[in-house]
């Protein structure tokens, strides 16, 4: 009942005692809908205590030429991800949030499901792109493939909708 | 302000200049005053033709020299801004864009086309390709004799796409200088907000829907703010079925506005032919107000550039929308709810969907067949009531019970969202199997995929856990 003891620990809120801190998720692919979700998360974390972890998976290209790796075309591209997490993690603690990092690597949706039970997070927060009709269906929603596999609730937060 | 003003030495472009003028004496800027000169085509002359079209260019060249200092001559005369003067060959809207952004220009003052309506629709207008090529705000401006620089009474146009930010920067910065009389007007097609808002039974398609208005007028008085300064700020909501840019003027002028205020948008490729937007129209229209065009501000970059030092959160959550079928894990989600508002006072709105097929449009025609009764609406509710938590009153946290009756579940839910303005939807993630939701789509993936608005989802319980 696990996926019941974490609403529960949500829930459990109300009557505010908290006994370790718990963890927000929040998945960043560096687009301006997922600081948007980074923005939801702050403030999410502000108001309830917890600590943020910001995470970054890497889907490793099956073909790369001469059968190269991420690591071996540069650390370069390792230390541009690294630097793009800690702007946001200085973001995040600029606002008063405590804050730690995390590159994964793999499949993006399994991963960040993984890593979000791994460290007990309390809540996945991630953004969407809206895409609709073709592109949606060629492209598929990592949004959504994340809720599939989660077994903690999963805030998605719209990004590119019109405005009223 | 630094203003480039492209003038063609027709009678309508000493109200161009003049405005222009008139802006940079307000703004302590400089004009600099642009002619370019079209191309010469080559004639059907035999041998010895290159030579005559290199005379006609050199003496078409320091004829408009002449014109062009004349005019910056007349200019100096009737005020102390510094007026420069500057004479391209080539296509004029390349050769506007390519001096803007030599000169870091902030605005381009140009005329409103002028000419038979459909040589306007056909060859389009210099400005609606300038906006196109370049990032700079554009004001077009009507020949006529200008009595003051525009801004004391403007309307802008917000549209529900772009953002207002522009245009809000500019209203702030005009009304700091100077008394200025705003309306936001807001059009809006009918059926697409009786769709967004999900309003159901007869509709008025002509006239402006109270519900309507009154929702669209919140968003817009949420997205403008507040507006310092002196002079009035009204806001306009009104349907429009036909011509938007029409409408627009129309509006303008019964409220006898000196300036109308849009963003320019620009489309490419196939979607300009078939949604041309409405500022390319404005553009090629003969307005008699003038028109500013204001380019979108960048969004913020997909780069990793660190953010600027201010910090901006995300405004707090305090009104959740919180669905529930009664299955487990529905009830699950709203119990969550309550967790998402704790610590902080709010409003759960508690809902459950009765589904039942609506009539179809649903804004057109009432269909009572099917209708929850009074008692069952009212047994309903009480097992909404049932599900808030006893402690909930004492931690400052309201709940509404509703039932909406009729539609499918993810659809009313969305649209239920945009009525109730909530911050957030709570809803469980279902519980159905893999093959149920590649073929139909759970009704959480639905509301995710068009819900304008933060989504949580609650897992399923996992009975084997």
């Amino acid at each position: 009942m696990r996926a019941w003891r974490l609403v529960l620990r949500l829930h459990e809120r109300l009557d505010m005692d908290t006994e370790a801190q718990q963890t927000i998720l929040v998945a960043t692919d560096f687009s301006a809908g997922s600081d948007l979700a980074l923005d939801r998360a702050i403030e999410l974390a502000k108001n309830t205590g917890a600590r943020l972890a910001i995470v970054h998976a890497i889907e490793p290209a099956l073909d790369f030429p001469m059968a190269a790796t991420y690591t071996e075309v540069g650390g370069g591209f390792y230390a541009s991800v690294d630097l793009a997490l800690a702007a946001r993690a200085a973001k995040a603690a600029k606002a008063g949030v405590v804050c730690t990092t995390k590159i994964l690597e793999g499949t993006v949706a399994t991963e960040i499901a993984a890593w979000a039970r791994e460290i007990g997070a309390i809540m996945i927060v991630q953004g969407t792109h809206g895409r609709t009709g073709l592109a949606h269906v060629l492209l598929g929603s990592v949004a959504e493939k994340v809720v599939r596999q989660a077994t903690c609730p999963v805030l998605t937060v719209p990004f590119g909708h019109r405005a009223a | 302000m630094k203003i480039l003003c492209a003038t063609n030495f027709e009678p309508g472009a000493v109200a161009v200049a003049r405005t222009a003028l008139g802006l940079a004496q307000q703004t302590d800027g400089s004009v600099e005053l642009l002619h370019v000169l079209a191309p010469p085509s080559p004639p059907a002359l035999p041998g010895g033709s290159e030579v005559i079209i290199a005379e006609s260019v050199a003496l078409a060249r320091s004829l408009a020299q002449q014109k062009l200092e004349a005019a910056a001559q007349l200019l100096r005369q009737t005020g102390s801004v510094p007026v420069t003067t500057r004479l391209d060959a080539g296509p004029v809207d390349v050769c506007l864009t390519l001096r803007a952004d030599e000169i870091a220009a902030d605005l381009i003052v140009m005329g409103t086309p002028s000419g038979p309506r459909l040589q306007r629709w056909l060859m389009g207008s210099v400005a609606e390709r300038v906006m196109r090529l370049g990032d700079r705000a554009v004001l077009l401006v009507p020949p006529g004799e200008p009595s003051a620089p525009p801004g004391a009474k403007i309307l802008i146009a917000l549209d529900e796409r772009r953002d207002c930010s522009a245009a809000l920067d500019l209203a702030r910065r005009l009304r700091a200088r100077r008394a200025c009389d705003i309306v936001f007007l807001r059009l809006y097609w009918p059926i697409e907000e009786y769709r967004r808002l999900g309003l159901t039974g007869p509709r008025d398609l002509f006239q402006s829907d109270p519900e309507v208005v009154n929702d669209l007028e919140t968003s817009v008085r949420q997205r403008v703010g507040a507006l310092p300064g002196t002079g009035t700020v009204q806001i306009d909501v009104e349907a429009c079925w036909g011509a938007r840019e029409e409408a627009i003027l129309a509006v303008a002028q019964a409220r006898g506005s000196d300036l109308i205020v849009m963003g320019a948008e620009s489309r490419h490729g196939l979607a300009r032919l078939t949604h041309p937007p409405v500022s390319d129209r404005m553009a090629r229209s003969a307005s008699p107000v003038p028109i500013l065009f204001l380019p979108r501000i960048p969004s913020p970059s997909p780069s990793p550039a660190p953010e600027p030092g201010n910090v901006t959160t995300a405004a707090p959550i305090t009104a959740v929308l919180a669905a529930t079928d009664f299955s487990e894990g529905g009830n699950l989600a709203a119990r969550a709810a309550y967790g998402l508002l704790a610590g902080r006072r709010g409003v759960v709105e508690l809902c459950h969907v009765h589904e039942r097929p609506l009539a179809h449009p649903a804004y057109s025609y009432d269909e009572p067949a099917g209708r929850l009764a009074d008692a069952e609406r009212a047994a309903l509710e009480a097992r909404l009531r049932a599900l808030v938590p006893v402690d909930a009153d004492a931690h400052g946290i309201i709940t509404h019970v509703s039932i909406i009756d009729g539609g499918r579940a993810a659809t009313a839910l969305v649209q239920a969202a945009e009525r109730l303005r909530v911050d957030a939807l709570v809803l469980g993630a279902g519980s159905h199997g893999a093959t149920h939701r590649a073929l139909l789509g759970s009704v959480a993936q639905t509301v995710v995929r068009a819900s304008r608005r933060p989504v949580l989802l609650i897992p399923a319980p996992m009975p084997d856990a």
